[in-house]
């Protein structure tokens, strides 16, 4: 099929699909002649995958797709990859009610639990919208599925993972939710204005209180459930408490937002207290404490975040490119005279600048190569790498994977490892991240060569069987 | 000074002497864990066993195992000519925020529960540049804004260790309490919760006293029955359980003499108020941290086995400490009490020797004794001075080297050891010292300079209320809060 042609296939089941979301039975569907990109990195040319109830059914070489299913594309050049897994965001929850809100409390060392921002109960499905415009976000940017939590100070709630798939889908009290209260979030938030807690040690200290309180009332429900308590008063029952017997209890981690290496110890300090297992989401280089991270298999999720270089190295880069582009220009046009290369420098040369200055630049580009290099560093480390904290911006995510591969050495299978199956397995939702049969289908179609070229384009995303299609203007 | 090379040493030790007598533009030598080192020929003031010319000082995997004349070492460890220079133990600061990530929790009058051990910034170049006043302990302290505040960190300044790897292990833990106008201008005055006056302070300390007294029985009731019940379930009845409490459990081990207490404080009434409530309770071995008025009461405090850790000549900042002299230090020491002069402050910390010669000038104290006052003294304060505070066989190889008296206003810190291992050299001293991880990719360079003249410029207005601001943005109060 022609490019003219797949464009054409494709606006006319662009309807078909649409009105499939809307049924409650999964629409089954099929996709023949394409390239599979598994993410490990294999690729199996010519493939028909066919997907129902929103599972995939059959990868194989075989171009019979069963009567019943709908073909989704057919065209050259179609590329076909597992979604991608945001591992923590706040996408399709309500925006953050300030802790002003609330008001200062009489007594600032002892706020509730809501002022303080200690509301591990709150599990997300709770006010999850899949209307929220940061869901439509995400599946342009070809994510099939997303962990979101509420948003909040130190303990905002617990994390749960949806599909992305489309509003249409859903009527009454049916919800895109896959897996409910996956772990707890927690980050070094404090309470805000007159509050306890409002620096990172007092979050620390309040933490250990909550799971000794937490403790206790377990044992004593414990004890009043079991035999010889008869005469035992009543425990005093406390949702928010109670929300945390499984993180006491080993059975959910604790999803740690962190900033640096130093809070990812302090945090860790906390695990080995308490005894639970931690997910760190950090767009920091955590490579200084892999050793400490790889010996207690703790996982980490990634932000995609391009980073700016410093204004000097920008500039640096900008000129060398364009002496690069004139030098070419001189070679097909001879004509071109000196006076007309010469660039104009506002910025002092490098001879202008002070010894301090100079030293100055050479430690800051140290610093600059090692911020690119982080995710390469912490890969090379042997950390277990995932992907959290997509921020809405299409453009900017493809950009800042663009910007790790290109400048930071990741490759692109690694990329997609970390978007996808990574992701998956860290959350240990197993079933996401791959494109075998009984994975669920959750995947992605493009058309071009390369899935990271700036060239190539989403057309679909697909989550849970149904299938987005993406609007590229 | 110069450090000979042995055949064998390699790494940063050599890089640090072929560089000699230049800035050196890269990351400074860090802390490498305890080394050998041989230092020959100096002026060794020991501080408790007197001053010994010409004598070595010979360390090996960071401890002092000879102190004497014509010493040898195994050709492999280097060697510290140190001839014409004065050797003494690495100074000890007994007040200090030099590197905290946060300072205050200020929104509780008692928050012993809270450590400053989890709020330690391992990348923070003020280190080195107490390194370069021969500073090697500090006691690493939460603010004033509360009664009771957080657990200290006695810290040794190893440049370049991790959060945990600063930190002397072996260092009994020490609290931060704090009296007067900064506990209830926060707390009463700035959110209406007692204490509101110098008589609330001492109500919240003998109630929290008495809180944790009764958590103590309580708890301790709760786990004995617990694990009678574990042990024979048929014949004893659980118990209703009793939470830990972090904040009383501390609270408790001040009580039981476990921590030592560093209390913030400026007039002679809340000092002896202090004192008293401490007999009441039994509370031994504590120490008055800036104390502007102690020498209105230094036989009090000696009887009481009282400590001081006291500015040399620094008052007048706000109205409780508007009344004090330069002679507080030599007026305790001669009363018999333990003094140390401290610096509370990221500048000062980086001539500790000239506020203890201040105590000579003013107080006619003797040099040693001035010396003592930002070495053993502290040590004892922070519970340390068996391994730190003097040089003696069996002590930690943590040592400042001076070109000349120290207490001369003439005299530089040349090189600055701990643990054996040379963390700051003046012929190879680095011009921007700051370690690589903590360089920042997107600071300009004009921001760098902005910090280094804020670093450079004196005593910080907010040392000890850093982090109490916060109470006071919020609208109660507006007006300027000081330091200490």
């Amino acid at each position: 099929m022609s490019g003219t042609s797949w464009i054409l296939g494709l606006t006319l089941l662009m309807g078909s699909s649409l009105t499939a979301t809307a049924q409650t039975t999964l629409p089954s569907y099929g996709v023949q002649g394409v390239n599979v990109i598994q993410s490990d990195g294999s690729v199996k040319t010519n493939q028909t995958i066919h997907w129902a109830d929103g599972v995939i059914r059959r990868v194989s070489t075989d171009e019979t797709l069963p009567s019943s299913a709908r073909t989704l594309v057919e065209g050259d050049s179609l590329l076909i990859l597992p979604a991608f897994i945001d591992g923590l965001n706040h996408a399709g929850m309500p925006d953050a009610v300030a802790p002003s809100s609330y008001g200062n409390p009489d007594r600032p060392s002892d706020p509730t639990y809501d002022r303080a921002g200690i509301q591990p109960h709150r599990v997300a499905e709770s006010e999850f919208d899949v209307s929220h415009s940061s869901i439509k976000a995400h599946q342009s940017a070809g994510f099939g599925a997303v962990n979101s939590s509420h948003q909040g100070r130190m303990l905002p709630g617990q994390s749960s993972m949806f599909f992305t798939q489309a509003q249409e889908a859903f009527s009454g009290y049916e919800s895109p939710l896959y897996e409910s209260a996956l772990g707890y979030v927690f980050q070094f938030e404090g309470a805000g204005g007159r509050a306890y807690p409002s620096t990172d040690m007092a979050i620390m200290a309040r933490f250990k209180q909550l799971l000794y309180d937490a403790e206790a009332l377990q044992q004593h429900i414990r004890y009043v459930e079991g035999s010889g308590a008869e005469q035992m008063e009543a425990p005093q029952r406390d949702a928010v408490l109670e929300s945390l017997f499984p993180l006491l209890n080993g059975e959910k981690p604790l999803m740690a937002s962190v900033d640096s290496p130093e809070d990812a110890e302090r945090v860790l300090l906390l695990a080995d207290e308490f005894d639970f297992s931690v997910i760190f989401a950090t767009s920091a280089d955590l490579t200084p404490i892999a050793s400490k991270l790889t010996q207690s298999a703790t996982p980490v999720l990634f932000q995609f975040d391009k980073p700016e270089a410093p204004d000097w190295i920008q500039k640096e880069e900008k000129e060398a490119a364009e002496e690069e582009s004139e030098a070419q220009d001189e070679t097909t046009d001879e004509t071109a005279t000196e006076d007309e290369t010469t660039v104009e420098n506002e910025e002092p040369s490098e001879e202008e600048l002070s010894e301090e200055e100079k030293a100055f630049r050479t430690r800051q580009a140290s610093a600059w190569d090692a911020k690119k290099g982080a995710l390469r560093s912490m890969l090379d480390a042997g950390l277990m790498i995932g992907a959290y904290g997509f921020d809405g911006k299409v453009t900017d995510f493809y950009e800042a994977l663009r910007f790790y591969h290109e400048q930071g050495g990741v490759t692109s299978t690694e990329l997609l490892n970390i978007l996808s199956s990574n992701t998956a397995m860290i959350l240990g939702i197993e079933r996401l991240g791959t494109l075998a049969e009984g994975s669920l289908a959750n995947m992605i179609v493009m058309h071009g060569q390369d899935w990271l070229s700036e060239d190539s384009k989403l057309l679909f995303t697909v989550s849970n069987g149904h299938v987005i299609t993406i609007d590229n203007d | 000074m110069t450090i000979q090379k042995s055949t064998t040493l390699k790494g940063l030790l050599t890089a640090v002497m072929m560089l000699s007598f230049t800035y050196v533009w890269a990351q400074p030598t860090t802390y490498a864990g305890p080394q050998s080192v041989l230092i020959k020929n100096g002026l060794v003031k020991t501080i408790t066993q007197g001053d010994l010319p010409n004598t070595d000082v010979y360390i090996v995997n960071g401890i002092i195992q000879g102190i004497g004349q014509e010493l040898s070492a195994p050709a492999n460890i280097p060697v510290i000519d140190a001839t014409g220079k004065v050797v003494m133990p690495g100074i000890i600061d007994a007040h200090s925020h030099l590197n905290t990530v946060s300072t205050n929790e200020a929104t509780s009058p008692v928050t012993a529960e809270i450590t400053i051990k989890e709020s330690i910034d391992p990348n923070d170049v003020a280190m080195y540049q107490a390194l370069a006043g021969g500073v090697t302990t500090i006691n690493l302290m939460h603010g004033s804004a509360n009664v009771i505040g957080a657990r200290n960190a006695t810290l040794k300044l190893r440049y370049g260790a991790d959060q945990f790897g600063l930190q002397f292990q072996e260092a009994p833990q020490t609290i931060k309490f704090a009296l007067g106008e900064n506990p209830t201008r926060v707390h009463g005055q700035g959110t209406g919760v007692q204490p509101r006056t110098r008589m609330g302070v001492e109500r919240v300390i003998r109630d929290i006293f008495d809180d944790a007294i009764e958590y103590d029985r309580q708890r301790q009731a709760y786990l004995d029955q617990k694990e009678a019940h574990e042990r024979r379930p048929n014949r004893v009845a659980p118990p209703v359980p009793v939470a830990k409490n972090l904040r009383l459990e501390v609270i408790s081990d001040i009580l039981k003499g476990n921590i030592l207490v560093h209390c913030h404080s400026y007039r002679a009434d809340e000092i002896v108020m202090l004192v008293n409530v401490f007999k009441d309770y039994g509370v031994e071995n504590y120490t008055f941290q800036h104390a502007n008025e102690a020498f209105k009461v230094a036989p009090e405090l000696a009887e009481a086995g009282a400590n001081a850790s006291v500015f040399s000549d620094w008052w007048a900042y706000k109205f409780e400490v508007y009344y004090s002299t330069a002679y507080n230090a030599a007026i305790l020491h001669e009363n018999g009490v333990n003094t140390s002069i401290n610096s509370d402050s990221n500048e000062l910390i980086r001539h500790l020797n000239h506020e203890a010669a201040k105590v000579v000038r003013y107080g006619g104290i003797s040099a040693n004794d001035a010396l003592a006052m930002i070495t053993i003294n502290p040590a004892k304060q922070l519970g340390i001075d068996d391994m730190v505070g003097s040089l003696e066989v069996g002590k930690h190889g943590d040592i400042s080297i001076w070109s000349a008296d120290p207490l001369s206003i003439y005299a530089v810190n040349e090189m600055t050891l701990v643990d054996g291992q040379v963390l700051f050299n003046r012929e190879a001293d680095f011009a921007d010292a700051r370690l690589d991880r903590a360089i920042s990719y997107d600071q300009s360079f004009e921001d760098l300079q902005s910090e280094v003249s804020e670093a450079v410029r004196g005593r910080q207005d907010d040392a000890c209320m850093e982090d109490a601001f916060i109470l006071f943005e919020s609208g109660l109060q507006t007006e300027q809060t000081h330091n200490h």
